[in-house]
């Protein structure tokens, strides 16, 4: 299955990048809005939340960087990657059924189309990325050495995606339910993982006892590595490293079985 | 190369159909234990091999399972049971033009259409040139395909597939879009192919083509293979199958006749719908004891179930009531086949109802383009009228043509009032079918023949002017 993907490695990359080019065509922005929608959130989520959380913020000085711009510089490490998350995973959920006219037929593996929508998320967050920490560097942060481990990090996040989006994708093909689901345990999901707030909320009394919810939750290792080698440019531990693999490698697993048990049907029930 | 490039075996698929989505998830949550849906077959036990360089054609009438098998060798789609060997590349004119992108240009098109097929790009860019000579359309190549004619686009699409060298060539319709040099061109380039090994597998409604063409032919229906063989033979099972009374007919004993000379398929497969058509072909047994002998002779009970299991389009007051109709080629025999150069004949049978003093029957043809190609009436051709008395059987009968052009025709018939009043006594809009296949010696090419004479002379320029100019020599008259 995989030596199929190498086949059709022409189209998935020249496909993703087209899909950035005309995801926002016909407006003027054009292009721009790639950069302008991430760009928007943080302003919004910085200007809330640092108002609301500047108390626990100040624990957390970074030298020579005004506490407020501190907090932006947070939000952004774990925001920009979680948008890519959710971005390739919303995607990829609704890719087979959204390529419906090519798989109907064309006898290109539907893991194509998954992959492909995976690798649009990771250029884009790419350029969102690059973009972030150009910015930094100018607002007096950085560069860092540390900051080249938010690289693997997007890879695996990614691919992470790919391998739920593979398994909803096939799942969604039957009952289009999973896809407006979705959207729903996204969002729920976005606000147990601690990306516009700290993790240390969960040391505040009462709510203690929800810090289990981390060790469950499977974007805690990745959001953790970005806050690491971009925020506070260490070193990732290895176990972190570790989690991140172990749950990627676990949800690539389970997309390919159920695309392995699938297939027989996916292109008929279109 | 090998004996069999393409080997079919016991090729099955079944769709599972589900009331709602719901059941689907029923089926899930038990994880099998309790089943939820009905099983709708596609295709049902189809075997056949193709040698290296064959050109196989597959008929059958829509819904019969063509569409479902050629999904499932180009891998599209997944069989239930049996397998298939394919050995090499194959390239389908199923996807033709699937994944164009109107905003690319068609130097742009073709590069994306061979990253979808899975080909390597710089492989096709070293026969990109060949292509766009192929399609020729050399002028547009670099502007937008949202620009081309659907003739252009079949141009470039079918020049894509001819041009990747593929092993095995799997044509559908897709090929009649375009006009008819280019598919005279198409037909050459795959004798080339073919010469180097590769087989094709063609799809068709086209019978002329299919006969033309294929070596051998698979005839499908309701997914089970009727026929398998020569391709000549195999057509002439699919339009005798075809012709309205051909489904009562192959309910008789003498169905499994029809295979001549191929390989014997799903032996006692009685046509669908036998039970509903038995009892009306039961109907049409008690019908023909009424009539006089000789008509007898002449209506079997096939005639007389194509008007009795008429649905289309009828009207009329009903003092004269056609009850059979029936197509023959000039000996006789029931055919609805003919070559340009053979007559055909009509004959309609009607019951009288109520006295007509002055009626007239007529005969309609129309192309499957809709347009009435000829028709006449008896009143027309003999300048009189004819005079019915109730209770009594009317027998018509026309001889026509030669003269009516390759194409497939429906046959318009009626009585009607031929007093002036214009009443429409019993009139049925495409009762029976006429295919002029293009065999046979003709002297007219299009629609229909037409009288017609042609003297071509040659004049001598006159002695003065010959120098001048040699373009004043066209008969003058």
């Amino acid at each position: 299955m995989v030596v199929n993907l190498w086949r059709f490695r022409g189209l998935i990359v020249r496909n993703a990048l087209h899909e950035l080019r005309t995801r926002y065509a016909g407006s003027v922005g054009g292009y721009l809005w790639n950069v302008l929608v991430p760009l928007a959130q943080i302003i919004v989520f910085s200007t809330v939340f640092s108002v609301l959380m500047r108390q626990r913020l100040e624990e957390r000085q970074i030298p020579g960087l005004a506490s407020h711009l501190a907090f932006v510089v947070y939000l952004c490490s774990g925001l920009l990657p979680w948008n890519a998350f959710a971005d390739t995973l919303a995607r990829g959920v609704g890719s087979l059924v959204g390529h419906a006219g090519y798989l109907k037929k064309l006898p290109i593996p539907e893991q194509v189309f998954v992959t492909t929508d995976a690798a649009a998320g990771f250029f884009s967050a790419l350029l969102s990325m690059g973009l972030f920490g150009v910015v930094a560097v100018l607002l007096g942060y950085g560069p860092y050495a540390e900051w080249l481990q938010a690289l693997p990090a997007l890879g695996l996040f990614i691919a992470f995606a790919l391998g739920l989006g593979l398994l909803l994708s096939c799942v969604n093909v039957f009952f289009r339910d999973v896809q407006p689901l979705m959207n729903v345990v996204l969002l729920l999901w976005f606000w147990l993982t601690p990306v516009v707030y700290l993790e240390s909320i969960f040391d505040v009394p009462g709510l203690e006892r929800l810090r289990w919810l981390l060790t469950f939750n499977p974007a805690y290792p990745f959001i953790r590595c970005f806050h690491v080698s971009i925020f506070e440019h260490a070193i990732v531990p290895v176990g972190t490293w570790v989690a991140c693999a172990l749950w990627t490698l676990a949800a690539n697993a389970a997309g390919y079985a159920a695309l392995r048990r699938l297939r027989g049907e996916i292109r008929d029930a279109l | 190369m090998s004996e069999a490039k393409v080997q079919v075996e016991r090729l099955t698929k079944r769709f599972r159909m589900y009331a709602r989505p719901a059941a689907r998830l029923a089926e899930w949550l038990s994880f099998g234990a309790v089943t939820r849906h009905t099983l709708f077959t596609a295709l049902e036990d189809v075997s056949f091999s193709m040698k290296s360089g064959e050109f196989f054609g597959v008929i059958g009438p829509n819904g019969s399972g063509k569409s479902t098998l050629l999904k499932i060798l180009t891998r599209v789609m997944f069989p239930t049971s049996g397998s298939f060997r394919i050995e090499g590349r194959v390239t389908s004119l199923l996807e033709l033009g699937t994944g164009f992108s109107p905003e690319l240009s068609g130097r742009a098109n073709i590069a994306k259409s061979a990253r979808l097929l899975g080909f390597d790009e710089a492989y096709v860019r070293t026969r990109q040139e060949e292509m766009i000579a192929f399609a020729d359309i050399h002028a547009y190549i670099d502007q937008p395909i949202k620009f081309y004619s659907s003739g252009m686009l079949v141009r470039l699409a079918f020049a894509i597939f001819a041009h990747v060298e593929p092993d095995v060539f799997i044509i559908d319709e897709a090929l009649s879009v375009g006009d008819v040099y280019f598919a005279q061109k198409c037909f050459q380039r795959i004798d080339q192919m073919r010469a180097r090994g590769c087989t094709v597998l063609f799809v068709s409604h086209d019978l002329g083509a299919i006969r033309k063409y294929c070596d051998q032919a698979l005839y499908l229906h309701h997914g089970r293979p009727r026929f398998l063989g020569d391709a000549r033979a195999a057509t002439d099972v699919y339009l005798e199958a075809m012709s309205p009374g051909g489904a009562a007919r192959n309910l008789a004993p003498r169905e499994a006749a029809a295979d001549v000379g191929g390989a014997a398929v799903a032996p006692g497969s009685a046509a669908p719908g036998a039970t509903g058509s038995a009892a009306m072909l039961e109907r049409c047994t008690a019908m023909r004891s009424e009539l006089p002998a000789r008509l007898a002779d002449v209506f079997d009970e096939s005639a007389l179930a194509r008007v009795a299991a008429f649905v289309g389009g009828r009207i009329g007051t009903g003092a004269v009531e056609i009850v059979a109709v029936r197509v023959s080629a000039a000996d006789g025999a029931p055919r609805e086949h003919f070559g340009r150069d053979e007559r055909f004949v009509v004959d309609v049978l009607a019951r009288v109802r109520d006295n007509v003093e002055r009626a007239t029957v007529s005969l309609q043809v129309t192309n499957r383009l809709g347009v009435v190609v000829w028709g006449t009436n008896q009143h027309l051709l003999q300048r009189r009228t004819i005079r019915l008395r109730a209770g009594t059987w009317s027998h018509a009968r026309f001889v026509v043509g030669p003269g009516l052009g390759v194409d497939e025709h429906t046959l318009d018939v009626g009585f009607g009032d031929a007093t002036g009043e214009g009443h429409v006594f019993d009139r049925l809009t495409a009762v029976a079918r006429v295919q002029v296949l293009a065999e046979g010696a003709a002297d007219f090419v299009g629609a229909a023949r037409l009288p017609c004479e042609c003297d071509v002379s040659a004049y001598e320029p006159r002695p003065a002017a010959a120098a001048l100019s040699a373009a004043s020599s066209a008969p003058n008259r």
